[in-house]
């Protein structure tokens, strides 16, 4: 379970949260709000990559930042870019050796994605949709049990947002805790959610019927 | 664990690598500059490094050739600072860390890293100086290493520079020629906050240019070199002032100007090349030239400056290289431009040694 205590986090002078509270079980949650909401800042935060002023996050009893707690968790969001000035390959055996993971279901993600014929591309020349695909394709491969998706749909072409879709139902029903954040409708996609949250200005979240 | 700080270091190495790409196309100019490092820089590290250790001098007199130094290194620092990641690439390279420890532990490590050159430079003068027995030389070696600590606490290229700004011009005298320094942060701070969240048009190129410009670590070294050599020129006019002297502050500022308008240059073309539709959109072609030429303004600023401090022959050559260096985009035409200079160079300086 992922509980999140009294989080408090904001940017300089500008307050994002105050004291949110949040216990999310393992499935498939989806996270929406207005631009500028915190829904990337949040995910970040459970990522580790950014730190709150306050509060407490936890894992299956994990510690946010603990060796135990980040080989549980992955994230996929656009400002999380992959080393520009490296080859698509590069970037794959580099996850693989940092992850302790075989290139195997790297590979597997990234032919499914159809990133096979630019593995020798730089990823600074891959297109939106391909930068898209090569972090999900990261994300994905390691199996997490929480993972972190930030806007995973935008500049998907439809193949691989049916492949997307059908990974994240797997994921589900293997156990894991899928977080989606996005300003879309989830009935957009064929996805069947556990949650559907709305995170609105200052912190505040509200259920919101499926 | 390991793996990751393997990588770390790999990754560090690979940026290095990346800095000096343009200088490695060209074995021949890479031995010219060798060459001019030599020259330009051997006369006054002799003198910085005889004038440092010289018994003679006390506390007051030594410490402008030690910040001279640490100047010099902080331009370089500058330099690598300008390689550093994007913040989107940093999240990435922070979200394979395995622990929020092992990441603060890379970090730091890189910090440390990232600083060799001061370390490599000024830790021979910190042994000599506590090994020469003298009170005074320990009271600069604990100040030296005041300053490194500072130095490396903070990995971020701003909060380096200033602090390393504050240690080494305010906290050993408080003189009148440091106050240009205060000035040039105050005024930072002022332009900065006027820029905050301004929004910006294709009719305010050069409000966004000023506020590109002073966000770069380099650019703010130029100043503060340019600045500084101002200031060191009066300190010197009151000690009468040596022939090596002379050669010192020329080399030293010529080198400085030199380099880094070329980083500034290179920045500024990957700054308008990273947004290059965004000015396609909202500029004419005749606005886009401006935008590209708008970068010679620090140069001129520079130049002009050199007119003021060194002789006119070094003034106008150092003006044409900055120019060249910082409008032209190809390596082709940066590399001839660097031949000339150093061909001048040598013979203006065997003129000064003579």
């Amino acid at each position: 379970m992922l509980s999140i205590k009294d989080l408090s986090f904001g940017y300089g002078q500008q307050r994002l949260f105050s004291n949110l509270n949040l216990q999310l079980e393992p499935g498939l949650h989806w996270l929406s709000g207005a631009n500028g909401s915190g829904k990337s800042s949040l995910l970040r935060i459970v990522a580790a990559l950014n730190h709150a002023s306050q509060g407490s996050i936890h894992f299956r009893q994990h510690q946010v930042g603990s060796a135990a707690y980040q080989a549980l968790v992955s994230i996929s969001a656009d400002a999380v870019c992959p080393l520009q000035d490296n080859t698509v390959e590069g970037i794959l055996q580099l996850v693989a050796r940092c992850r302790g993971i075989p290139m195997e279901p790297l590979l597997l993600h990234a032919k499914a994605f159809m990133l096979q014929p630019l593995l020798r591309q730089n990823v600074a020349v891959l297109s939106l949709g391909q930068q898209k695909k090569l972090s999900l394709t990261l994300a994905l491969a390691a199996k997490p049990q929480l993972l972190l998706l930030d806007e995973p749909f935008n500049a998907l072409d439809p193949e691989s947002l049916v492949y997307c879709c059908a990974q994240l139902q797997e994921a589900r029903q293997q156990g894991a805790l899928v977080l989606i954040a996005s300003h879309l409708s989830p009935q957009s996609f064929q996805l069947k959610l556990d949650q559907h949250l709305e995170l609105k200005a200052g912190g505040h979240l509200s259920v919101v019927p499926l | 664990m390991g793996t990751y700080l393997l990588f770390r270091c790999e990754l560090f190495w690979q940026q290095a690598r990346h800095a000096f790409a343009p200088l490695q196309q060209f074995s021949l100019m890479l031995l010219l500059v060798a060459g001019h490092a030599l020259i330009g820089l051997w006369a006054p590290l002799v003198l910085l490094g005889f004038q440092l250790f010289n018994p003679e001098l006390d506390i007051t007199e030594r410490w402008p050739y030690l910040q001279m130094l640490l100047v010099m290194l902080l331009c370089w620092q500058g330099a690598v600072a300008w390689q550093q990641k994007s913040v989107a690439e940093q999240y990435f390279v922070e979200s394979l860390a395995p622990s929020a420890q092992t990441l603060w532990l890379s970090n730091k490590l890189m910090a440390l890293l990232n600083q060799l050159p001061f370390w490599f430079f000024t830790l021979p003068v910190l042994i000599y100086l506590l090994l020469s027995g003298k009170t005074m030389a320990w009271l600069d070696a604990a100040q030296l290493l005041l300053v490194l600590l500072v130095l490396c606490w903070s990995f971020p290229a701003r909060q380096t520079s200033w602090l390393a700004l504050v240690a080494v011009f305010v906290l050993p005298q408080l003189s009148l020629w440091s106050l240009p320094l205060l000035i040039l942060m105050l005024l930072e701070r002022v332009l900065l906050h006027l820029f905050s969240g301004n929004s910006f048009s294709a009719g305010s190129l050069f409000r966004y240019w000023l506020y590109w410009f002073i966000g770069q670590q380099q650019n703010k070294a130029l100043l503060l070199l340019i600045t500084f050599v101002l200031a060191l020129w009066q300190y010197w006019l009151a000690q009468k002032l040596k022939a090596e002297a002379v050669v010192f502050i020329h080399s030293v500022f010529i080198w400085g100007v030199a380099l880094l308008c070329y980083a500034q240059q290179k920045l500024w073309q990957q700054q308008l090349a990273s947004q290059h539709y965004f000015w396609l959109s909202c500029c004419t072609a005749k606005q886009r030239l401006y935008l590209k030429l708008i970068n010679i303004l620090p140069v001129l600023i520079g130049a002009a400056l050199a007119l003021f401090v060194l002789n006119a022959t070094a003034a106008v050559w150092t003006i044409m290289l900055a120019v060249v260096l910082t409008v032209w985009p190809k390596v082709t035409l940066l590399s001839v431009a660097v031949l000339c200079f150093m061909l001048l160079l040598v013979l203006h300086g065997q003129g000064l040694w003579a």
